[in-house]
This record gives C-alpha cells, sequence and structure tokens, in this order.
C-alpha cells in the first residue's frame, strides 16, 4: 500500500501533509484533506507537520480508509467554494443536491465494514478528531441495535455478558417493560 | 495484520492522565507546542499491557477487539442518537460498561410513549415499536406524566410504568364542596350540610359527582394533585393531596373547563371561551387538605365557534418558560373515523393556531414558530419535547384524536366510515398509520390514548 493521497494534486504540493501509520506507513494527502481532522488542523497551524505527522494510534489500514473518507468530504466542501481548504457546514449547504446524493452513497458503501473495522474507524474518529466520519460510524452503531434485545447486540457485538446475576435481576426490576 | 490485538479503548488508564477518549481539540491549550504535540501522540502509543480481549469473527478472519471497552463518551454518542426508549434501556444493559456509560451521560430528551387506554398496549415513537408492560393490561382512564391512571373500585391507582411506583388517590366520586366554607366534612359528595347551596344545585352536584370520570390529572407536587373530571353535564376542577379520602372539587368555577396546567407554581384552568383563569390553592391549617380558595381572570377572550366547527380542542403547554394556548379546530367532515395520530409541521390557520400567553396585557398572544427542534406532544397530558438528531424533526405538534373522548357513543352519528375521511387535501400527516384506536366511545369507555413521558 502505497502513498495514498499522492495522485492529482500535483499543483498544491505545498500544501501536502504526511500521516504516519503505527505500522510505519506514510501517506501523503492535502491539506485540505487533511484538515477534516481538527487534531491535524491543529498541528498545522503550529507548524508541527514537518517531517510527517505520527498516528501511533491509528494502523495503515484504518488510516487509508480514514483518508478515503477525507478525501471524498473534503473534495464536497471544496466543490463549491474553490480555494477554500476547510469543510464546514456553511459549505456542505452550498453543494448541489446531486453531490450531496453522491456523498450520502458514498457514506452508504463506506460503513459496509465488520464491526472490527467499524470499531477502529469510531477510535480513529475521535482520536483525529473528524466530526463526520464520528457522527457517520456512531449512527450506524445506533441503527444496528435499534429493535434489538440485548442478548442480539451481545451477540451481534461479540459481547460477553459479566454482569453479576444479581446486577442482572436488578436490571430486569428495574426495565422489565423493555423486555416483553 | 488483521491479527494484531487491537483494543485502544484501554490505553486510557496508564497514559499520563491522559483521556484517549476525549477529543484532542479540547486539551489544546495544554498541548499547545509542537513538542508537546508529538509527545502526546507518542504517549497515544498502545501499551503492551495485558487487555481483556474478545474473540470475534468477521468473514474468516480473526479479529480481536472489544466493544464493551468502547470508551463511555464514545458509548454515549451512540446511545444518544437512539430516541427510543427502548433501545436506550436495552442498550444500557448490554454490559456493565455500557451501563456505566449509560449513567454518566446527560442524554437528550425522549419522545413519549403512545399509550392506548384499552389493553394496555404502548407504542415506543418515533417508529412505533409496540411495547408491553407487565402488570399494565388493564384499561386507564387517562395518563399524566410517567403516570397511567387506572379507577379501581373506591379509589384511583396511578402506576408509573417505568419504575413500578404507585400512587392511590380518592375516588372521582369522594368529593367535598370547595366554597368559601371551606371545611366541609361531608364526603359523599352531598352538600346539603353546608348550608351554601340550594336544593336543587346540591341534587345536580350528587348527580355530576356520581357521573364524574377522569379527564386530565396533574402531579404538580408530592403535595398537591389537581384534575379535571367530566360529567355528562360538566367539567370540574378538582385538587387533593396523595392519602386524602377526598377531592375538593372548585364548584363556582366556569363548567367549560376544557384543560389545566401547572406552571410556575400556579394551577391554570382555560375554558371553552378560550379564557384563562388563575386557581389559588389554599392549604387547610388543621388538616393539610388543599383547596381552591380564590379565582382569578388571566385572561378574558370570549372566543366563539363559527358554524363548521365541530368542536375545538384547546392545550395548554409549557414550552421554553412560555405558556402555550394550542387551538385546533376539527370540522365536521374529520369527526369520523378511528383516532390517530396526527402532526402538523408548522402551523395552519384555521385548522391549527398557537398562542403565547401575554400576561401583562392579558391576552393570548400568536406565536408563528415553535423552538428549533421542538415537538408538541398535545392529549390528556401535554408536553414539548427538545429532539434534536431526531428522526422525527421538531417544529411540529403531535395530536391524538382525543376530542373523541368528549363524546359518549350514542352522540356519534352511525355514518362514520373508514380512516380516509378526506385528510389527503389538508396539511397534516398521520406519520403512523398503522396504528388507531376505537373512535367511539366516551370517558366511561377508555376509549382513546396519551401520550407517556417517560422520566430521562
Amino acid at each position: 500500500m502505497a502513498s495514498a493521497g499522492s495522485g492529482d494534486e500535483k499543483a498544491a504540493a505545498a500544501a501536502m501533509i504526511t500521516l504516519i501509520s503505527s505500522d510505519n506507513e506514510k501517506f501523503e494527502v492535502t491539506e485540505a484533506t487533511a484538515t477534516l481532522s481538527q487534531t491535524i488542523r491543529h498541528m498545522i497551524e503550529d507548524g508541527c507537520t514537518d517531517g510527517g505527522v505520527p498516528l501511533p494510534n491509528v494502523t495503515s489500514k484504518i488510516l487509508a480508509r480514514v483518508i478515503e473518507y477525507c478525501k471524498k468530504h473534503a473534495t464536497a466542501a471544496a466543490g463549491e467554494e474553490g480555494s477554500s481548504s476547510s469543510f464546514s457546514d456553511a459549505a456542505f449547504l452550498e453543494v448541489d443536491r446531486a453531490f450531496l446524493e453522491e456523498l450520502e452513497e458514498f457514506d452508504d458503501a463506506f460503513l459496509e465494514v465488520d464491526r472490527a473495522t467499524l470499531f477502529d474507524l469510531i477510535l480513529a474518529a475521535n482520536y483525529l478528531d473528524i466530526k463526520g466520519l464520528l457522527n457517520l460510524t456512531c449512527q450506524k452503531v445506533a441503527d444496528s441495535v435499534k429493535g434489538k434485545t440485548p442478548e442480539q447486540i451481545r451477540e451481534m457485538y461479540n459481547i460477553v455478558n459479566d454482569l453479576t446475576p444479581e446486577e442482572e435481576a436488578e436490571i430486569r426490576r428495574e426495565t422489565q417493560w423493555a423486555f416483553e | 495484520m488483521d491479527t494484531t490485538p487491537q483494543s485502544w479503548s484501554d490505553l486510557s488508564a496508564d497514559m499520563a492522565g491522559l483521556d484517549l477518549s476525549t477529543p484532542v481539540h479540547r486539551r489544546r491549550r495544554v498541548w499547545s507546542r509542537c513538542s508537546m504535540r508529538r509527545r502526546m501522540l507518542a504517549l497515544l502509543e498502545p501499551s503492551a499491557s495485558p487487555l481483556p480481549l474478545v474473540s470475534a469473527h468477521g468473514g474468516g478472519t480473526t479479529f480481536m477487539v472489544a466493544w464493551s471497552d468502547l470508551p463511555a463518551d464514545l458509548a454515549g454518542l451512540i446511545l444518544g442518537r437512539l430516541c427510543a426508549h427502548a433501545d436506550r434501556v436495552r442498550f444500557a444493559v448490554v454490559c456493565p460498561q455500557w451501563r456505566s456509560a449509560a449513567r454518566q451521560i446527560q442524554l437528550p430528551p425522549l419522545p413519549p410513549l403512545l399509550a392506548l387506554k384499552v389493553g394496555g398496549t404502548f407504542y415506543s415513537m418515533p417508529r412505533g415499536e409496540p411495547l408491553r408492560f407487565a402488570g399494565c393490561d388493564e384499561h386507564f382512564a387517562t395518563a399524566s406524566g410517567s403516570w397511567l391512571v387506572y379507577r379501581r373500585v373506591y379509589c384511583l391507582v396511578l402506576v408509573n410504568p417505568f419504575s413500578g411506583a404507585t400512587m392511590i388517590l380518592p375516588d372521582p366520586s369522594s368529593t367535598r364542596g370547595s366554597n368559601d366554607e371551606g371545611d366541609d366534612s361531608d364526603n359523599e359528595g352531598d352538600d346539603s350540610e353546608d348550608g351554601y347551596d340550594s336544593s336543587s344545585e346540591s341534587h345536580l352536584k350528587w348527580i355530576d359527582t356520581n357521573n364524574f370520570q377522569v379527564m386530565k390529572l396533574i402531579v404538580c407536587s408530592p403535595d398537591l394533585i389537581a384534575a379535571l373530571f367530566w360529567s355528562s353535564q360538566s367539567y370540574r376542577v378538582a385538587v387533593c393531596r396523595p392519602g386524602d379520602s377526598t377531592w375538593s372539587v372548585a364548584w363556582n368555577l366556569s363548567l367549560w373547563i376544557t384543560d389545566i396546567a401547572f406552571y410556575k407554581g400556579k394551577l391554570l384552568a382555560v375554558d371553552y371561551g378560550e379564557d384563562l383563569l388563575a386557581l389559588d390553592i389554599r392549604v387547610d391549617d388543621k388538616t393539610g387538605n388543599p383547596q381552591v380558595s380564590q379565582i382569578r381572570q388571566a385572561i378574558k377572550i370570549n372566543h366563539f365557534d363559527n358554524p363548521q366547527t365541530f368542536h375545538r380542542m384547546l392545550y395548554l403547554v409549557e414550552s421554553c418558560g412560555k405558556l402555550l394556548l394550542v387551538r385546533r379546530m376539527i370540522f365536521h367532515e374529520h369527526a369520523y373515523g378511528r383516532g390517530q395520530i396526527h402532526t402538523f409541521d408548522g402551523q395552519y390557520e384555521p385548522e391549527l393556531v398557537i398562542f403565547k400567553a401575554d400576561f401583562r396585557r392579558s391576552r393570548w398572544a400568536k406565536v408563528t414558530n415553535l423552538e428549533d427542534d421542538e415537538a408538541l406532544f398535545l392529549g390528556p397530558c401535554s408536553r414539548a419535547v427538545c429532539l434534536p438528531q431526531h428522526e422525527s424533526p421538531g417544529n411540529r405538534v403531535w395530536f391524538l384524536d382525543d376530542y373523541k373522548d368528549y363524546y359518549p357513543s350514542w352522540k356519534w352519528s352511525d355514518n362514520f366510515s373508514s380512516d380516509t375521511c378526506d385528510l389527503a387535501n389538508r396539511k397534516f400527516a398521520s406519520p403512523l398509520p398503522m396504528i388507531s384506536w376505537s373512535g367511539r366511545g366516551g370517558p366511561a369507555d377508555h376509549v382513546g390514548a396519551a401520550w407517556l413521558f417517560p422520566s430521562n
């Protein structure tokens, strides 16, 4: 897996940022893509990105997915605004409808991942402070547990029920109605 | 490479006091220099400490993640996106970690449950998922906040199905007067001894009392319950204290009270003329029993119907510290069919008009918009609920067809037909058309529906 973001932005070469995954893989991305992450934005603002940004919490596999998300959404933000390098709600509203629909399709396809990847994406989105990605991934989990019993949720997410029998009984008493 | 253990969630504990789950920008001021930033990123490197891992199988590859170790604030983000009460409760009992996350987090308010008076069927809003509460399958008379109100022999029983708490109140037919004398001792609704009533008035009261049905009930405080009773002749406001043996009825109040509210410590009532009355409550020094001691007119309107109107439903509801009056016009062509939920997006005159109480000028001021994200749920118990991020947008008014509750079955014409009574051209929607209830009956038959508001 080579530098994921190095293809199409020759003109903006000056504004390229190198991200380094936990397994030491380097990803070169545009500043517009990188600054979807508030964490990286603050590093750029402080001029802390020389020699690359090490992200010891994110594996190359997950970082590649995160960058894929950021590139798509950075394009969405820049599409209408031209030179803008940030993704803001205001800019988002101005993007035309067709593009929004395309973005939705992208998001849906993006979320077609196994549960372990989803877990890592949530942690990475939180760590890198990418609001859109965090909302998207948390919503995916929320949607998947709607209408499910605790047992079904445990099975779905491979969670061992280590509530003590007392706790379990207490909960049952408190919330009996939700299980009928 | 996927076999590498990945359980970032456990990192937070030993990372020099850094909580991984806190987004980095919130710590920005502390870590403002490059060296600090790099140190921080390095500090967040996965530790080698043994981690409780759960093995999961996805697509033939073994992944090692522990969903139960999702940091509490992230579990909270997911939980906050669940807008059905049942979903939240079930999420919170999956494992101890999620349970504790659910307890730590301030969650957005929940929409109410829809409760059908017949048979104890409940539906979780906004999707209409049916629910049952153990022991709550009897018909109930009305609902108030989180309480269901059951009429039993010689008493009213309030049950909070979420907590299991109960409260016992006197039966509506056990009344005492609340005239100026204040201390009528009779508790069987016959006020002949108090010297205030002529015998015919006394007789009418007796008839009323014996026919009283509970339309609305408000738990104002642990010591004060207010109720709106209905008999075939009139509406009456009554108050009591839990544990009392009788209700104190405000006999000298308008017969046409249509809703009551407890607003900023005051009991308020609106009558069919849209006049707003403030009811002062006095607590008897000796007995501790509450009674209505004085009635003052806060807003005077004297509104009258036009002939096309079948009925006008008036609701008092508090929203963002303001008292609102919502008027829904029911036209003749709507008045048949089964009861359903109807929603309005914003105001549509003449069907729906919302007013705000302007106490200084003693008038109702028309409101053009609700607060963002705010939805009004109106019925036997009405509340405003702020619903951010929910599937159902706010700025919306939810009605139950509770005007039907006020007409006993013999008042309904027989030609009522289907659900479709020409609503297509109207500007309101039926969001859950599969849920409906009998439109014929009356308070005594316990038909109709109510909103039940879970305590968060």
